[in-house]
């Protein structure tokens, strides 16, 4: 009797620790990081030229990982593809991490982008040798391929959004930071569990002992990390592991920070205020293992992504900003018939993550805005939006679109695009031609638009 | 919108199971295979100890899933590490040293399979490697000497230690043999 209710109080916890309701923005981030990472790796580690390589060598030397076999099975168990292929599967997974970064068909192109890394590496390690950088790597990419990681900052999410609003007619405020997911959670808690695993697995293995007794400290005794430190300095032309290595009480140092870190990571898991610790520490260690040893770790440093809760230091920032800060926002004032400026008003809303801007309909507010600027005709409201800022100047069309710029961080970069010589000329041109032509932009689904429109 | 409220909520119930197994699965074979090096294997613990380490084939046969043993065994001052160097000999008794690149490969192929293949007198790899060495260059070997170039640690750092020819292996026969 009692051990049914036991296995549902065991359950419950299972449930609450993994399924907790979570941000689904910080595994979007997560995803945006990992993947751009990754095809940046993928490109600057010259992959290409990596497969042709081996594809060169006699087959004798080839023994296909089970994970590879697994992959090629249709073709046979040991088959072993030509350059061609393998060509093919590189450029695939290019595509597809490109089209996983931004968000289309997310979960299908996150599922093949994982697939494709697992078949090149895999091929990669199947010639006799193989590396620890990209494991963890693979792993995330196929969990995250598993998450509702495409939920929002995606092009799915935003085409959905405006698919909505264009559908009920009307434009909705929302904000993607604050959309939650019961599973959310599971895929990025899994990953730093990876991390506390492995990290303590490499601790673990410089304290275990062969002989009587299960641990040793004589992994801490400088001459270890000295040993490697120059064999690796020598090895791979690292001055900076030459020099190390020469200092026998810094290499003493070292080790012993490094054990620690290591064998204690997994605290990060029962206190998380510790990453602002341990995260730091870790990426100075990778990033020190590099110049002295040349192991490369740095998918471990965008991996830590996974630690970061993205919503909450994104609000704590923008709290600091002095124009998050205001009372007063700029009041964004646009055209709730127009198809066109619900789907301009979604995109903008998308981006404004942390509530900087406050949209208007014109329709509803006219009245009091009339009364306090009576210098704005409903009509030029109609025509272009206008933007009210906290001072009581007004910005219109191209320049209010620009102003809008300024205060969502997301879309900086096309500041700089708006900001460039003769912008100032050419971008109000460029935004009263695509005004008049709402009708045809918007194949004016519901006959509304107000331009050309008699009946309003 | 109740029914379709308690539909989404049966769907998320049913979700977690599936998600729940792979999280086991991945945290399985993680501990598993990275925390191998401290599983209680050897005789001297009891039965039941050494029956909680599941038995996987050496990494990396379970790739992505590995453990994590660089850089662990412990050094100690007046232990050298070893530098392997090939020679190649030709008939005319050059000799050339042959580098990583010569064979296709890099330093990990180098080491751990054509060193490792002359120090075990593999004579099938060796030809291999040859073969594809001599395809770039014109160089004809008769023979491949294994020097090993040690460095000696101490407190302050390395100093050379005593050059040691390692293998010698005469070609010719070889081929001769295959």
């Amino acid at each position: 009797m009692n051990l049914p209710k036991k296995w549902k109080s065991l359950s419950q916890v299972w449930t609450t620790y993994w399924f907790r309701p979570a941000p689904l923005f910080n595994l979007a981030v997560c995803r945006i990081f990992i993947v751009a990472f990754q095809l940046f790796y993928l490109i600057n580690n010259n992959y290409i030229s990596k497969l042709f390589d081996l594809s060169a060598l006699p087959d004798s030397q080839y023994k296909a990982l089970p994970i590879l076999q697994l992959l090629v099975t249709p073709l046979g168990w040991n088959y072993n593809p030509p350059f061609a292929f393998l060509a093919i599967v590189f450029w695939l997974t290019l595509v597809v991490g490109l089209l996983a970064l931004i968000g289309l068909k997310t979960n299908l192109s996150l599922i093949f982008f994982a697939v494709g890394n697992i078949f090149m590496q895999a091929y990669i390690y199947s010639f006799g040798d193989y590396h620890h950088p990209e494991a963890l790597m693979i792993i995330t990419l196929s969990l995250l391929a598993l998450s509702p990681a495409g939920k929002v900052l995606s092009i799915d999410d935003l085409r959905h959004r405006i698919q909505q609003n264009i559908k009920r007619r009307r434009f909705e405020v929302f904000n993607i930071m604050t959309k939650k997911s019961v599973f959310a959670r599971w895929s990025l808690l899994l990953v730093q569990w990876m991390f506390a695993l492995i990290y303590l697995s490499a601790a673990l293995s410089k304290l275990g002992k062969p002989g009587p007794g299960l641990f040793t400290l004589d992994w801490m005794n400088g001459y270890t990390l000295q040993y490697y430190l120059l064999r690796d300095g020598l090895r791979w032309g690292s001055d900076l592991g030459i020099w190390l290595g020469q200092h026998h009480t810094l290499a003493w140092i070292a080790s012993c920070t490094a054990i620690l870190f290591e064998g204690t990571f997994f605290l990060v898991l029962i206190f998380p205020g510790l990453i602002w610790l341990y995260i730091p520490m870790g990426a100075a260690l990778h990033t020190g293992i590099y110049l002295t040893q040349r192991a490369p770790f740095f998918q471990y440093i965008a991996i830590y992504a996974v630690f970061i809760p993205w919503t909450s230091v994104i609000k704590t920032l923008s709290r600091r900003q002095r124009f998050a800060r205001t009372k007063n926002k700029p009041e964004l004032l646009y055209d709730g018939l127009c198809p066109l400026c619900i789907r301009s008003m979604t995109v903008l809303c998308y981006f404004d993550w942390v509530n900087c801007l406050t949209y208007s309909d014109l329709e509803k507010r006219w009245l009091s805005v009339s009364e306090i600027h009576p210098e704005i005709s409903l009509e030029a409201c109609r025509e272009e939006m206008h933007l009210l800022l906290p001072n009581g100047s007004v910005r219109k069309g191209f320049f209010a679109f620009r102003k809008i710029l300024r205060y969502l961080p997301p879309l900086w970069p096309l500041l700089v695009v708006c900001h460039f010589p003769a912008a100032s000329t050419i971008g109000p041109k460029i935004y009263k031609f695509v005004a008049s032509r709402r009708p045809q932009f918007d194949r004016c689904s519901y006959g509304t638009c107000s331009i050309n429109s008699d009946d309003k | 919108m109740a029914k379709h409220l308690q539909a989404q909520t049966n769907l998320k119930k049913l979700a977690i199971l599936p998600i729940s197994l792979v999280i086991l699965t991945v945290l399985f074979f993680q501990a598993s295979i990275g925390l191998r090096s401290v599983c209680p294997r050897s005789n001297r613990f009891p039965s039941f100890l050494k029956n909680l380490c599941p038995s996987f084939p050496s990494p990396p046969a379970i790739y992505p899933f590995l453990d994590y043993p660089m850089y662990s065994t412990p050094k100690y001052e007046g232990d050298s590490f070893d530098r392997y160097w090939v020679f190649g000999i030709s008939e005319n008794s050059n000799q050339v040293r042959i580098l990583p690149k010569d064979i296709g490969g890099n330093f990990w192929v180098f080491q751990k399979n054509f060193v490792s293949a002359i120090q075990k007198n593999d004579k099938e790899k060796i030809i291999q490697y040859v073969e594809f060495y001599q395809s770039s260059n014109p160089n004809n070997l008769v023979k491949l000497r294994l020097e090993n170039h040690p460095l000696v640690l101490s407190s302050e750092g390395l100093s050379p230690g005593k050059t040691q020819v390692i293998e010698t292996v005469k070609l010719k026969t070889l081929q001769e043999k295959k």
